[in-house]
């Protein structure tokens, strides 16, 4: 039976052992090397560019000419006949960042206009979500889009099946202090979640918005590239959402199937989902998920501590009727 | 196994049987995934990985290899939370 961590199943199966073992061996006594603050296991790279050779990453403050440290906290090159890499990613602190470099928390939370995919949105009767990217009717193509749209998902802007057509959409959301003076658009259309066992395939929602009052342009990361790019397993992903910022992840799982908590005892069930590392805390549902190229490849909408869900992007404009680019 | 027709509808019988692992408790999702050698995996996404769920899950399904991963508890819809729902009252402007 395969019980093992998928830390190491991830590893190829000749290299896995030795390489997994040694780490899990020697990873104490590396901790208490002077500026050793992390082990880990992942690819070795040489002069920036990855070499695909499996190693044990030492993470350090900062790298130290190898005749300045006393022989005790030389970091070998090789532990057990398994490579090491010596990876310098400064003082590691719990909690928020205290250097004068640190992005605030509240980057996104406040009004903006034209508002800006990243930025805090919300149905007025919610906290606050991200609005994910601006979209319009997709069968205005070639033609002339008579209305526009910020898109997110349904438990941001519709309330989780809660709201009305027409309801008001704040920017920032009500958690981040938006009121009726900030209303920059009305629910249009949603998908409506079904809580009966069947399979979801979206948390998505509309909000139509004056055209002035919404770019498409992602706060950080730019224009979405493609409407829709294939993901693969172990793809690097990144999004820029209301509470966590621009982040990244890789992905864990396609074609996933995953129970997901509404609150009040409700439950979800959603069929055809990605799943990353997790790249996400509660206010950034609704961000639009993009390839390292910004292709568009899904909506966020959950999590736990270890993982994202992703809603997969080609259904969310194909059920709601929508595109976010021309190409 | 991935590249070929065959091999597709191994994986995908595999994750249809896998959604009836989720009846079990502490079993929140499944889906596909990959080992290091780039070879399909069924992955079963668990609120904490117990003996329970290690004796009841099998090693494979139709010969996909089965790999548990702890995703730490239920995943949850990612808005704000703490926020009183029920006290806000309608804008005026409805």
């Amino acid at each position: 039976m395969h019980t093992f961590e998928i830390g190491r199943a991830q590893l190829a199966p000749e290299f896995a052992e030795a390489v997994y073992d040694t780490k899990e061996e020697r990873e104490e006594e590396l901790l208490g090397r002077n500026n050793v603050v992390g082990v880990g296991l992942g690819n070795k790279f040489t002069d920036g560019v990855d070499t695909g050779e499996r190693c044990i990453q030492v993470f350090v403050d900062h790298k130290v000419d190898v005749d300045m440290l006393p022989v005790k906290d030389r970091v070998p090159k090789t532990l057990n006949k398994q490579p090491t890499d010596v990876i310098a990613v400064g003082p590691i602190f719990a909690g928020e960042p205290t250097g004068a470099i640190a992005v605030s928390p509240q980057a996104l939370e406040g009004r903006r206009r034209p508002a800006m995919g990243g930025d805090s949105v919300g149905h007025y009767q919610i906290t606050a979500g991200t609005a994910g990217a601006g979209c319009y009717d997709a069968e205005i193509m070639p033609g002339i889009p008579r209305r526009y749209y910020i898109l997110s998902n349904n438990h941001v802007l519709a309330n989780s099946n809660g709201a009305n057509i027409g309801d008001p959409i704040y920017q920032p959301g009500p958690f981040d202090g938006g009121t009726a003076d900030d209303i920059i658009g009305r629910l249009a259309r949603y998908v409506p979640i079904t809580f009966d066992g069947s399979c979801n395939l979206v948390d998505a929602a509309l909000a139509e918005v004056d055209f002035r009052d919404f770019t498409r342009e992602i706060y950080y990361q730019g224009y979405v590239n493609h409407n829709y790019a294939p993901v693969n397993i172990n793809d690097v992903v990144q999004k820029t959402g209301r509470t966590t910022n621009f982040t990244t992840g890789r992905v864990l799982s396609v074609n996933a199937t995953v129970n997901v908590n509404y609150g009040s005892g409700k439950v979800a069930k959603f069929c055809k989902q990605i799943i990353t590392t997790t790249m996400s805390a509660g206010g950034d549902s609704g961000s639009l998920v993009l390839d390292t190229d910004e292709n568009a490849i899904g909506l966020l909408f959950a999590g736990s501590t270890s993982v994202t869900i992703i809603n997969n992007i080609g259904y969310v404009q194909s059920l709601l009727g929508v595109r976010l680019t021309e190409k | 196994m991935t590249g070929s027709g065959e091999g597709h509808a191994a994986l995908a019988a595999a994750l249809a049987a896998a959604e009836d692992l989720m009846a079990l408790p502490g079993v929140e999702g499944v889906g596909q995934g990959e080992d290091g050698a780039g070879a399909p995996v069924v992955l079963v996404l668990c609120a904490g990985v117990t003996d329970a769920l290690r004796a009841s899950i099998p090693a494979e399904l139709g010969g996909i290899p089965v790999v548990l991963y702890d995703i730490g508890e239920r995943p949850t819809a990612q808005p704000i939370e703490g926020w009183p729902y029920d006290d806000l009252s309608e804008p005026d402007f409805m």
